[in-house]
């Protein structure tokens, strides 16, 4: 079966001016997603997973690498074929605020991505094809008419996913697409996500800083740190049985609502600061932070390796694992 | 220092005037937090934590203010105060720290200057303040303070930035320490280092802390007692583990099994609350939840009485969860 979407050996450098040092936002990513599949990337500010998430979606160019989508080469299309390539992947993004323009009424909002693709000819077949869209995402066909501004931040969140929905793409992007929403609108929106990836048959990328979220959704997990991916499983591999360091410190990390009076407040997961991409550390990006650090570890950056039916870039991994 | 509360609200009441018309951004709050206690304000965007908090601190907008009721720290009456009088009690009996230290922080003014500003404000001479700079700023855990004193804000990570604002607030040693989501702007490691710097800081210090945040698991971690607000109002309150495992209003529960569950092996649908919170133009009067609530009876256009379910678990609900005795 060819793979929905495939990367690489990815690297993207930004470079800004001649002076300051270039920051490295991926540094080799390589993993391929199946057709159907949601892939799961979480990772800490500056890990690289919007910059993998822009490039997926050819809204970014990569410095080194290869993608392909659906078994084509997209790496360096533009023009007319970038043009086509939209179709099959689409992006959501984190702020609805952001992305909608404020002056535009939703209809019109949703309406501007079929005539852009030239999708439904006429004015009248537009009209009933934003009303579909708007049924498919769970709004009143009848606030076609609204303004964003009119909207709370969940209908405006679904006015995203229509628009993203229009063109039929076959993989969607999510870039923290729930992350600025109350808890009890973000359930709402991510029942909907599950919901239409069923109906629709579509690939997802779900990209988020939280893994709570994360493993509610994704059949596997990618965790990135400083450009890479350190550890890549199913969701339960990953978020419950983790073996790489850095995985098991952002899993501690992550609060626990505390439901018993005995247990006490947990504890501090994990010391140091997260490196700063136009320096990363020598070897295995997170050794400094890492309580089991060796010589190796700063100097030899590891591999992406099997261990335990999964993927992990330690150089430990095989003594964590018999432990 | 006094005895008694170091907080006591009584039925405060905010309000914003619009074209004339005067409604309620937080309604009748009435509650003590005792010296050293650590409480946790919970709810989501618009239900009035954040006022209650800018109430307290006296920093509301301009078309916002108390129009009833009264905060009173340290045995001072706050509503109404002249800002003359309030300067006296900020930093010195109250502090607060902010959501985004970016914001907070004057940029173009070194680290240690900013943090002795405040003490000189309040009456300490030159080498005297620059000792409490550095000692704060060790306090915090930050590693070099000499250094970290000359520096500029943009210098430091967020996470240092944030120690910063704490040290600040730590500088006069106040009775009360308000953090507004300090950590929501946070990596998830560098929030745990915060929560376990402000935990280790309250062992020593004994402060009493008002954690304002959306992350019921957060702050679960960090306070004794937690009060859930809704549409401007408290809806409950309790211990800590009391409120998560047997909350009694229905908002908590809804917001409680709304959460994806971090250990489950089985992923179901989450559990939706209908409808979206209230805003402005909806009527202010009964139970604020009631429009989103499958449970709401016709009582409950009518606000329902502060009930005492187990000693200091109070909540306003007419149909409350049954506890299993």
């Amino acid at each position: 079966m060819t793979a929905a979407v495939s990367v690489r050996e990815l690297s993207r450098t930004f470079r800004r001016g001649r002076r300051s040092a270039a920051v490295q936002a991926l540094r080799g990513v390589s993993l391929s997603i199946e057709p159907g599949e949601t892939l799961g990337v979480v990772g800490e500010s500056g890990c690289g997973k919007s910059t993998l998430a822009r490039l997926i979606a050819r809204l970014d160019e990569p410095t080194t690498g290869t993608i392909e989508i659906l078994g084509d080469d997209v790496t360096h299309m533009h023009g007319q074929e970038l043009r086509q390539l939209r179709r099959s992947v689409q992006m959501v993004f984190q702020d609805p605020y952001a992305s909608l323009n404020p002056r535009r009424r939703v209809g019109t909002a949703v309406e501007e991505v079929l005539k852009v693709h030239k999708l439904a000819d006429s004015p009248a077949g537009r009209a009933e094809r934003v009303d579909e869209l708007l049924g498919l995402v769970g709004l009143d066909p009848g606030l076609a008419s609204r303004y964003p501004t009119e909207l709370s931040g969940g209908q405006r969140q679904r006015v995203g996913i229509a628009r993203a929905l229009a063109i039929e793409p076959s993989i969607v992007i999510f870039d923290e697409s729930v992350s600025s929403l109350d808890v009890s609108v973000q359930a709402e929106i991510i029942n909907l996500m599950v919901a239409l990836r069923e109906q629709l048959d579509l690939t997802y990328v779900f990209i988020s800083h939280d893994l709570g979220v994360v493993r509610h959704i994704a059949d596997r997990i990618a965790v990135m740190y400083v450009g890479t991916i350190q550890e890549l499983g199913t969701w339960t591999q990953v978020s419950d049985d983790p073996v790489h360091p850095y995985t098991r410190a952002l899993l501690d990390a992550v609060p626990h609502m505390r439901l018993d009076d005995q247990a006490g407040p947990q504890e501090t997961p994990v010391l140091g600061e997260i490196p700063n991409p136009a320096d990363p550390p020598t070897g295995c990006a997170f050794h400094p932070r890492c309580p089991h650090a060796t010589a190796l570890c700063s100097e030899e950056r590891p591999a992406l390796r099997a261990v335990a039916d999964r993927l992990v870039a330690c150089h430990l991994a095989a003594e964590f694992v018999e432990q | 220092m006094t005895a008694g509360p170091v907080l006591r609200l009584e039925g405060l009441t905010t309000s914003i005037s619009v074209g004339g018309e005067v409604r309620h951004l937080v309604q009748d709050v009435t509650l003590d937090i005792e010296p050293g206690e650590k409480v946790g304000f919970v709810g989501e965007s618009g239900s009035g934590k954040s006022i209650t908090m800018l109430s307290i601190m006296g920093l509301l907008p301009p078309n916002v203010a108390v129009t009833s009721g009264s905060a009173v720290v340290a045995g001072v009456e706050l509503a109404g105060l002249a800002e003359r009088d309030y300067q006296r009690i900020r930093g010195s009996r109250l502090a607060m720290v902010y959501q985004d230290p970016m914001s907070a922080l004057n940029p173009v003014m070194r680290i240690g200057a900013q943090i002795a500003e405040g003490l000189r404000a309040h009456g300490a001479e030159g080498p005297q303040a620059d000792e409490t700079v550095r000692r704060v700023l060790g306090d915090v855990g930050i590693p070099d303070p000499q250094r970290i004193a000359k520096s500029y804000p943009h210098q430091l990570s967020g996470g240092m930035r944030q120690r910063v604002m704490i040290a600040m607030a730590l500088a006069m040693e106040p009775e009360l320490i308000i953090f507004d989501e300090p950590t929501t702007a946070l990596d998830v490691t560098i929030q745990a280092q915060i929560l376990t710097l402000v935990r280790e800081l309250h062992a020593a210090k004994n402060t009493a802390i008002v954690w304002v945040t959306h992350d019921l698991a957060l702050v679960s971690n960090l306070v004794d007692r937690i009060v859930v607000m809704y549409g401007g109002r408290i809806v409950e309150q309790g211990p800590v583990v009391d409120v998560l495992t047997s909350p009694r209003h229905r908002y908590t529960a809804a917001l409680l099994s709304a959460f994806p569950e971090r250990h489950s092996q089985v992923r179901d649908r989450l559990a939706q609350i209908p409808g979206g919170p209230p805003s402005l133009d909806d009527v202010q009067t009964g139970c604020p939840f009631r429009t989103r609530c499958v449970h709401a009876i016709e009582s409950c256009d009518a606000m329902p009485a502060v009930e005492a379910g187990e000693p200091s678990h109070s909540y306003s609900c007419w149909v409350p969860i049954k506890v299993a005795s």
